[in-house]
């Protein structure tokens, strides 16, 4: 049934029984209820629904104090009152909930308990009726200076016109409710969001600048926030970023003492005065550090919120995470930088080591009835060996095989120095072996630090004669074995190069038998050690090669003899590991 | 095409930048350049006309909070108008309709600025 047909139905009625005066006012209080009721049921806001009661009351129960009380939360509140303007009531009387709880439905100072009673004499209320929705105390009329008397049917109306307005005040409170938490979640998933969207901004950064522009910028955002300045602590000390204030660009000594301040701390606590006055005057109010490796890396420095409201704790958890956010991408833009200079340094290993390949023989010299075979295995990206074999005019074959002492960069510049003077000066005919080794010497002396040196084995070998003169400076000794499995060591020299300026050298000279194998090698090789610890050693060098003598080619033991070392160490390498194989052949080609 | 387009005129005192597109990431330093060259041409009376945004985050929102004050110490303002649902929806959730004066048009708050004029004189 419609309003208007309710209406016409109540003045229908009304009409008819005119003469009952009881039945008239019922009828009339009727009305009121009705009217009430489509009132509250319209009314939007809580405002309205107080007004609307509070005016349905007095006109009901005419009187010259009305207030409406309101219980929120726990917390009681006097919204709406008609004749207290003078003598605000004193809430703080208001009882604990317990006196509450079991009140009548209208409540007369008489038959209030004690407490209760306090507080109604004080604002001088003579009647309270309390307002319920779902069994939950929302509210309460209070009534004074009562200018009717309250009987039975006026109490009963009072207690429905409170049901009513309890309900319609219970749906308000809880959709107020309701829309307060539905904007905190909506908060939380914009912070959420932003959160996730940061992330991606922060690992687009690959300054550290654009890490302050995105942690500022958010920050300033989501808090209303017109300043922003960043400072930097440790190696790049110094003002590194500033928004929202003209920058003059000075900055005091801040000296140390900033170690950390990990949570947001205003001005006024923050123990460092250099720090306090650069603040105060710059309106700057908050403090934060962004630190990774546990050392604080920069100070933020955040102005006030605009709308006056403080940085409150259910803002940290979004800042904290900011902020952590931030240390996490300086930590990755540092180790960012790290890696790029490693990564440079490898390639300019990897080229030193292009260099240090190009410089060894491209192709072994083919001398006749002689049979070579050579290999070198860097241990790591650049070593310290190097082997070269140059063939002379005379048709004669110079070979070299060295170790230069350390690794890496210098290593392969001192080794480029020696393979270069050797090359030039067998250039010149009519120098002695002897004569070389010892300007090679000088040279190489001069070049280096007083701690390198190069240990070497460097030979002339006649193809005609069949003999080969050699100085071994330092080098590990190579073993020949002659047509007969007779084996000795070459240790004919001197001291190792580059270290004595004047060190003098010996050569010499071995015949070099049909079948006879050369070894050549570098310590790579004999000293190869297996899982206990044991040294592969000379003494197995040359029993393999006693073994391997039947072997058809050169090439064919130097890979054995690589494959059995490497095996014997189980495939770990020591050092650069360098073979040279020399034979003459058994039966001239 | 890039994620946001800032087209800009001059309409009686008021200096208006239409934004379309996106705010967000990739594009908020694109939208600080249009702001700072309004600023930087001395116009402090900025209405952002918000008809073609359809999304802004908080760094954007870090973008008017990074100006606001030197525009309104050049007795200034920064406006915004018509918003479109979402827009006004994050606005309003951080709070910024509080902040800053929201108009339904660009002809309300283009009005609004004519008497704030006229008030001066």
């Amino acid at each position: 049934m419609t309003h208007n047909h309710y209406s016409e139905l109540i003045r229908h009625v009304k009409n008819a029984a005119a003469s009952d005066r009881s039945l008239s006012r019922r009828l009339s209080e009727l009305i009121s209820l009705n009217e009430l009721v489509t009132s509250l049921q319209s009314s939007k806001r809580v405002d309205d629904v107080l007004d609307i009661v509070l005016l349905t009351i007095l006109g009901e129960f005419p009187s010259r104090v009305g207030a409406m009380l309101i219980r929120d939360d726990g917390v009681w509140s006097l919204p709406r009152s008609k004749g207290l303007k003078s003598k605000p009531a004193d809430l703080a009387l208001m009882p604990e909930d317990h006196v509450l709880r079991h009140l009548e439905r209208v409540v007369a100072w008489a038959d209030a308990p004690e407490e209760l009673q306090t507080f109604m004499t004080h604002a001088g209320f003579e009647w309270v009726v309390p307002m319920h929705s779902e069994h939950r105390l929302v509210g309460m009329i209070a009534l004074g200076g009562c200018l009717v008397k309250a009987d039975a049917e006026k109490c009963s109306l009072l207690a429905t016109i409170a049901d009513f307005a309890g309900i319609v005040l219970g749906n308000h409170l809880y959709r107020t409710h309701l829309e307060i938490s539905n904007r905190q979640l909506q908060r939380r998933i914009f912070q959420l969001n932003t959160l996730y969207e940061i992330a991606g901004s922060f690992a687009r950064c690959y300054e550290r600048e654009q890490v302050y522009d995105v942690l500022a910028g958010n920050l300033m955002g989501h808090f209303f926030i017109s300043r922003c300045v960043v400072i930097e602590l440790g190696e790049h000390a110094g003002l590194a970023y500033v928004k929202g204030l003209r920058d003059d660009g000075s900055l005091p000594d801040l000296g140390t003492g900033i170690s950390s301040l990990r949570r947001l701390a205003v001005r006024d606590q923050i123990d460092h005065e250099p720090l306090q006055s650069y603040m105060r005057p710059r309106r700057l109010k908050y403090a934060v550090t962004l630190e990774f490796d546990g050392q604080a890396r920069a100070v933020v420095l955040l102005g006030s919120r605009l709308d006056g409201r403080p940085l409150q704790d259910e803002d940290m958890d979004f800042l904290n995470s900011l902020i952590h956010q931030a240390g996490t991408a300086l930590e990755n833009l540092a180790l960012q930088v790290e890696l790029l200079e490693k990564k440079r340094m490898e390639k300019e290993l990897e080229l030193a080591r292009e260099i240090q390949q190009r410089l060894l023989p491209k192709v072994i010299p083919s001398i006749p009835d002689y049979d070579l075979s050579v290999e070198m295995r860097p241990y790591q990206h650049i070593g310290g060996d190097f082997y070269d074999l140059i063939p002379l005019s005379d048709g004669r074959l110079a070979i070299c095989m060295a170790d230069v002492s350390g690794k890496s960069l210098p290593a392969s510049m001192i080794m480029s120095t020696t393979q270069a003077s050797l090359r030039a000066l067998t250039s010149f005919a009519g120098l002695s072996l002897v004569e070389i080794m010892q300007r090679l010497n000088a040279h190489i002396f001069e070049s280096t630090q007083t701690n390198k040196y190069v240990t070497m084995f460097f030979a002339i070998l006649d193809p005609r004669r069949n003999e080969l003169s050699y100085i071994n400076a330092g080098h590990n000794r190579p073993i020949l074995i002659d047509a007969e499995g007779k084996s000795r060591e070459l240790d004919c020299g001197g001291m190792v190069v580059g270290m004595f300026p004047s060190a003098c050298y010996q050569t010499e000279t071995v015949h070099f038998e049909k079948g006879a194998d050369l070894l050549v090698f570098t310590d790579g090789l004999s000293e190869i050690v297996d899982e206990s610890g044991e040294e592969f050693g000379e003494l197995r060098l040359e029993q393999f090669l006693l073994q391997h003598r039947s072997m058809k080619s050169a090439d064919e033991l130097r890979c054995a003899l690589v494959h059995r070392v490497l095996s014997f160490g189980a495939q770990k390498m020591i050092d650069d590991l360098t073979v040279m194989i020399v034979r003459r052949r058994a039966e001239d080609g | 095409m890039s994620e946001l387009q800032v087209q800009s005129a001059d309409k009686q005192l008021v200096h208006i930048l239409y934004p379309q597109g996106f705010i967000n990431a990739h594009t908020v330093q694109d939208f600080e350049r249009s702001i700072q060259a309004a600023i930087d041409q001395q116009k402090y009376r900025i209405l952002i006309n918000c008809q073609s945004l359809s999304y802004i985050n908080s760094s954007g929102l870090g973008v008017l909070m990074g100006v606001i004050e030197e525009i309104q110490e050049q007795s200034g303002y920064l406006w915004l108008s018509n918003m479109n649902e979402t827009v006004y929806h994050i606005f309003d959730t951080l709070g910024f309709t509080h902040l800053f004066k929201v108009f339904p048009s660009e002809d309300e708050a283009i009005r609004a600025s004519e008497s704030c004029a006229e008030d001066e004189s």
